[in-house]
């Protein structure tokens, strides 16, 4: 289908000129379609032990389908925020946008080392060239350019791992060398190459210098994507491969995230950066619940997503607020939360409390169930380091609330935002206040997807 | 007698080019990566196409080592030869530590020594007949799916030269 629909765009694309942005609904309702699709060519049982497809390159077991579904959704939403007027027109963006889909889905299925370089190529050259997509701005094609850097040079690590594994196991395909592996006493020097590549590709510590400036650099609305799907993907590829992952390499990249994170925002002053960090951070738990294998990590995924795409839909619909900064990224600096709307920095402060790990909102209840299976698997250290690192970042989360609370003496201004965008952050800000009653259903039907 | 002497000089030849061309290519990347001028370290890159190429077509894989040349000295090279030429690029040096030497360093670090033993299931090569036979039946009925996407990637590629650089 996404096939299908890359070529039809591709096509179209050239033969109509459009003068606006409508163009786009077109992509959110293919995206919907793409979903729509998939939720209905879903049988659990069926798949439970895994389908392989297209000659053994690719294994669709559940473990990845709530990954896929969640980016799904994502793209679907923010892709709505596209056809609004405060964003330039490029004809280009769904083209990019598809075919990175293609790419970020296909990723958590690979099942063979060369189609794992090739996926990761594809997913990652489509992201290099969204970041340089609005070309007016020299900052977005400096991060584009940056970005295409560093992602080579970690493809090139991992490039280098296959060899190696390919001459340790004596075959290419990650099921093969997962039965290997239990009759090999090897060194494993090796997969952690592969993680160091795929690490450095997210952007955790110690290798995160490169994506705090991409981050910055490029545009609010492809830092929105860009900051989270690149992550989604290779996580799940982490988490449905766990067994070819050393824990003790991991633990360093944990630990080196959870201080950066927690230590380094406190002096920022910038929110994007800050953003980042944050990203970084809770990409650090998440490698803990990655560790023990536990379907903690699906919850966090779940009220990850929805917080992230909650602050950035906030960031950029304030940009007509208050006076921008530039027209790439309007609102960048903490004083600037100081704007008429209470209502937008009500749902910025929930995301907050969600980041911080406050009762009601999801943060706490994805991060107790994290602290719960690492308890269970013995990860004392590091469980009680998430909770100082979580408290150390309620410093920064709390200073973003103090700077928008000085917008509580402005006068009430009706501002007239775009109600599509009005319409996912509302549904978005209920999804996300109402996240404890629908999580037990959830869970009973995430049991069966990692066993 | 005169065969066995032929067949020892031929041998020896051969020997004695694939060693010259190994050597070749050795330096040649050395001097990609180490030169200052950029239409420099282009040449050398040819050279070390060359080499390859040259290697490989001894060894006996014909196909790839024609392509290399085909596309690597062909198009890519030459591409990358006339950008440079045109683009006014600085490559005095500007500081007194010579850059040969930071790359010098590298090398020390890194781990040239890729033949470690093979102690798994790996078969060998028997010698290869139809080369172009096999790729063009692998590419489009083992590895069908990794074409497609590749091509993908390539259109990408084209799409985006389009999308970054269009005002």
């Amino acid at each position: 289908m996404l096939f299908t629909s890359i070529l039809i765009f591709l096509v179209l694309s050239t033969y109509i000129c459009h003068n606006d942005n409508s163009f786009n609904r077109l992509g959110t309702i293919t995206v919907a379609f793409i979903t729509l699709m998939f939720i209905s060519s879903l049988n659990i049982v069926s798949i439970s032990n895994g389908i392989t497809l297209f000659n053994n390159w690719f294994i669709f077991k559940t473990i990845n389908l709530p990954i896929i579904f969640m980016m799904l959704l994502f793209i679907m939403s923010w892709l709505t925020y596209s056809s609004t007027n405060s964003i330039s027109i490029n004809f280009n963006l769904l083209v990019l946008v598809l075919t990175n889909l293609l790419g970020l889905m296909t990723l958590p299925l690979v099942n063979d080392l060369l189609m794992l370089y090739i996926i990761i190529e594809l997913q990652s050259y489509t992201l290099y060239l969204m970041t340089g997509l609005y070309n007016k701005s020299y900052n977005s094609t400096r991060a584009s350019m940056l970005y295409f850097m560093t992602g080579g040079m970690a493809s090139t690590i991992m490039l280098m791992s296959m060899y190696f594994l390919f001459n340790e196991y004596g075959t290419m395909n990650l099921n093969e060398m997962n039965m290997l592996q239990n009759y090999n006493n090897t060194f494993n020097m090796t997969e952690m190459m592969l993680m160091m590549g795929l690490m450095f590709k997210m952007g955790m510590a110690p290798l995160h210098r490169w994506s705090m400036s991409v981050y910055n650099y490029a545009p609010t609305y492809m830092t929105a994507y860009m900051s989270i799907v690149a992550k989604l993907s290779m996580s799940s590829l982490m988490f449905a491969n766990y067994w070819l992952f050393d824990n003790y390499v991991m633990l360093l990249f944990m630990y080196m995230s959870l201080l950066m994170g927690a230590y380094k925002p406190l002096y920022q002053m910038n929110l994007k950066t800050m953003l980042a960090y944050s990203g970084m951070l809770n990409f650090g738990y998440l490698l803990l619940s990655v560790m023990s294998y536990d379907m903690s990590y699906y919850m966090y995924m779940m009220q990850y997503v929805l917080t992230h795409l909650l602050m950035f839909m906030m960031l950029l619909s304030a940009g007509e607020l208050v006076t921008p900064v530039s027209k790439w990224s309007p609102l960048l600096f903490m004083n600037q939360l100081n704007m008429n709307n209470n209502y937008l920095l009500m749902s910025l402060m929930m995301c907050m409390f969600s980041l911080m790990g406050m009762p009601p909102t999801p943060g706490f209840f994805s991060k107790l169930f994290i602290m719960e299976s690492s308890l269970m698997d013995n990860y004392m250290f590091e469980m009680m380091l998430l909770m100082m690192c979580s408290v150390m970042a309620t410093y920064y989360y709390a200073n973003m609330m103090k700077m928008s609370m000085n917008s509580m003496t402005n006068k009430e201004q009706t501002v007239y935002m775009n109600s599509t965008v009005a319409y996912m952050m509302s549904v978005t800000t209920m999804l996300l206040l109402t996240f404890y009653i629908y999580l037990p259903n959830m869970i009973e039907g995430l049991m069966m997807m990692y066993m | 007698m005169n065969d066995i002497i032929m067949k020892y000089m031929c041998l020896y030849i051969y020997l004695l080019f694939m060693k010259i061309m190994n050597i070749m290519s050795g330096i040649s990347s050395i001097l990609a990566m180490g030169l200052l001028s950029p239409v420099q370290s282009m040449l050398s890159l040819m050279i070390l196409f060359l080499s390859t190429s040259f290697c490989l077509y001894l060894q006996g894989f014909e196909l790839i080592g024609l392509l290399y040349m085909l596309m690597y000295v062909g198009a890519i090279a030459i591409l990358f030869t006339f950008i440079l030429s045109l683009l006014n690029i600085e490559y005095l040096p500007k500081n007194n530590i010579q850059s040969t030497s930071y790359l010098l360093f590298i090398f020390l670090i890194m781990p040239l020594d890729l033949s470690y033993e093979a102690d798994s299931l790996i078969m060998n090569l028997f010698n290869i007949n139809n080369e172009l036979i096999t790729i063009g039946d692998l590419l489009y009925s083992e590895y069908a799916i990794i074409f497609m996407l590749s091509s993908i990637i390539l259109v990408m590629s084209v799409v985006g030269a389009m999308s970054v650089i269009k005002c």
